[in-house]
């Protein structure tokens, strides 16, 4: 990793949603460096603060502190605090692919509009040139030509979705925050999406940050993932390392109880006992610890810090010894 | 029972051995604009008492549709033909099709011997009342008679059943206050009240977390256990199929391609939708840098087709001048695992 080249950094990002007197901590004290080229998943349960992390480095919704460094020709530049003018030469570099494709395609803008708004405002390309882009990345992306004039009413979820994906390709950005992008996906339409996001990566050298919960998928995409807790990074590891023995007692309760699609296997399921308590009220000390199998008196009072634990491998916790001592 | 009141109701039909559900040769047209989508082409399934059958299929295939058609709950613009026979528990079997949507019998069916869980909680219960409410609701329509204090009773001890914690406190509380696993938990409780035969699940842990996931999967498994009845499991999901189901049927633009018992789906996969879609799933054993399998092609709309089959265009193994002028008749490749393609053969699995 360390001879690939920084892209963005992501230092500190916190986001507080206020509502009278509740503080909701969506997102504490988030960091982590993304390299050119490379894909990192990000993975956590409804509520992880996995969402707001990919819009907040998008800008769609300002952090309350923190920084999201990019790195340009022109030096670093703090996304966050970027000028008028910045945002503008650099905020197509960043683009994002949304998790619900209801909401987001205006319904009221034909499929062809939705795709070509931003290469209208954003390029110098001719009528024509914007039609053969936007019928090439339609295709591409496997929805069928004859049906760019329609309204996106007329298309299922996964159709839907495919507009999004075209919309935020056209562009052809550095970096994709993909939120849950083939979430809404049929399964043969799903591998077609995986294989044709690996493929522009490929070509472009497209950097993504894929947020997803379904583990397979982000075990077959991600080079390194980034799995989250109530707002928090809790473990940051290599995509093989961390599926083999996960080092966080909530990764591997995560990883045990992905569903297995063969009958025979038989496995060995970590039960959590509970939900993701409220992120208003979080408990003490490490927010896992009224769930976890190896929690210590320790874990009540402090939070563990964040710490690289094996070389590459980004831990937050007391006791991840222990839960590495029993996988062996 | 409410039935002997008023509709009188002299079409009966035989439903053979130990099933609880028969469809035969359902199908349903929708009619959207000027044209007629033939959503469900002829499916035909049995589920039998205390059993889980999978509906597999991809958006669109018309298993959502189907199951629809079972509770009668499909939009106005639908059009169904054949039957879909149901014993109820005394031993009466109706074909739910012939039935009036709206009439007296099939109010009584829905709920206290067919239930739903759809995908959404969320959606699923009316933010204006109280959980308890919605729950005791169910039993106050079906069981006249029963007062509420009792119908709070029985709404509690389910809530507990299903694993809520502090029922007391939770069942007056509203559907904001629950999350997502515990609206499902306790919209499962509701369909429970009236102890139902046949469960059908649309969907019912698509919207949930994993760690969630898992729960509610565990706890309709025992639940199914304890009340003996029967799950029509429709999901687009494999890894579940594969935990929960004894059956699984895969649909393919509105036909029922492949049925057969999880192992024999899961292992010896035979129709090559069935197949493909298994080899494009990313697997936790995979090598990473493979490539995935990805089906060529989109499920085509299903207005105006011609006879073939469904999934010519997509087949890799499609034969020119047969797969694609022609209906496609199920054959019984080995007991029990039927296929819908040209390439199989009576009695004969191909590897």
């Amino acid at each position: 990793m360390s001879e690939k080249k920084v892209i963005l950094q992501v230092k500190n990002l916190t986001k507080i949603y206020k509502s009278g007197k509740t503080e909701v901590k969506a997102l504490s004290d988030v960091s982590f460096d993304v390299c050119e080229g490379e894909t990192i998943g990000i993975v956590g349960e409804s509520g992880c603060g996995k969402t707001t992390l990919g819009r907040s480095i998008v800008r769609g919704i300002d952090a309350t502190s923190g920084e999201v460094l990019i790195h340009t020709e022109e030096g670093v530049i703090n996304f966050l605090q970027a000028t008028r003018e910045q945002m503008k030469k650099y905020r197509r570099d960043i683009q994002m692919i949304f998790q619900d494709p209801y909401a987001s395609l205006d319904p009221r803008m034909t499929v062809f509009d939705i795709i070509s708004e931003p290469l209208r405002y954003n390029s110098n390309m001719s009528k024509k040139e914007i039609e053969q882009a936007v019928e090439q990345i339609a295709e591409q992306v496997g929805l069928n030509k004859a049906f760019l004039r329609r309204y996106p009413h007329a298309f299922s979820g996964g159709q839907r979705q495919r507009i999004g994906i075209a919309r935020s390709l056209i562009l052809q950005p550095k970096v994709i925050v993909c939120d849950e992008a083939v979430s809404a996906l049929d399964v043969s339409i799903q591998a077609q999406i995986i294989n044709l996001l690996e493929d522009l990566q490929k070509e472009f050298g497209l950097t993504y940050l894929f947020i997803s919960h379904a583990l397979s998928v982000v075990r077959h995409i991600s080079d390194r993932v980034l799995v989250m807790y109530l707002g928090r990074a809790v473990e940051l590891a290599e995509t093989e390392a961390l599926f083999s023995t996960p080092l966080h007692p909530y990764t591997q309760a995560l990883l045990s109880a992905a569903p297995h699609p063969d009958p025979d296997v038989e496995i060995n399921r970590i039960m959590l006992e509970g939900e993701v308590p409220n992120p208003a009220n979080p408990p003490s000390g490490c927010h896992f610890h009224p769930r976890c199998h190896y929690k210590t008196e320790q874990c009540e009072k402090e939070y563990p810090p964040f710490v690289e634990k094996e070389p590459g491998r980004f831990v937050a916790c007391w006791n991840c010894g222990a839960c590495k001592a029993a996988q062996e | 029972m409410f039935w002997n009141k008023k509709e009188n109701l002299d079409h009966q039909v035989e439903l053979s051995g130990d099933y609880l559900l028969e469809v035969r040769d359902l199908n349903v047209n929708i009619q959207v604009e000027e044209d007629t989508l033939h959503a469900v082409r002829g499916v035909n399934f049995v589920l039998r008492r205390g059993e889980t059958l999978g509906l597999v299929g991809e958006s669109g295939c018309g298993k959502s549709v189907t199951s629809k058609e079972i509770v009668g709950i499909n939009p106005g613009n639908c059009s169904s033909k054949g039957e879909v026979l149901f014993r109820t528990k005394t031993g009466k079997v109706f074909n739910l099709l012939e039935l009036e949507k709206d009439g007296v019998t099939y109010r009584a069916l829905r709920g206290t011997e067919i239930a739903m869980i759809f995908q959404e909680p969320m959606t699923a219960f009316s933010p204006l009342y109280t959980v308890g409410n919605q729950l005791s609701e169910i039993i106050l329509i079906h069981e006249p008679g029963t007062t509420k204090q009792q119908a709070r009773e029985r709404v509690l001890e389910m809530l507990k059943k299903v694993g809520i914690a502090n029922p007391e406190k939770r069942i007056d509380q509203y559907p904001h206050e629950f999350s997502g696993g515990m609206l499902q938990r306790a919209l499962i409780a509701m369909m429970l009240c009236c102890d139902p035969t046949l469960l059908i699940a649309d969907e019912p842990t698509t919207a949930l977390d994993v760690t969630i996931q898992a729960q509610i999967l565990e706890l309709m498994k025992s639940l199914q256990k304890e009340f003996g009845m029967s799950i029509l499991f429709i999901t687009h999901d494999l890894g579940t199929v594969a935990s929960m189901c004894d059956r699984v049927a895969v649909m393919y633009l509105g036909q029922i391609v492949e049925t057969g018992s999880v192992r024999q789906i899961f292992h010896n996969a035979q129709h090559p939708y069935t197949r493909g879609l298994l080899k494009s799933l990313p697997k936790m054993n995979q090598n990473r840098d493979e490539r995935l399998y990805a089906i060529r092609g989109v499920v085509p709309v299903p207005v105006g087709l011609k006879p073939s089959c469904g999934f010519h265009e997509r087949c890799e193994e499609c034969m020119a001048g047969k797969c694609d002028s022609m209906n496609v008749e199920p054959v019984e490749v080995e007991p029990g695992h039927f296929v819908r393609c040209l390439l199989s053969e009576e009695g004969k699995v191909r590897a």
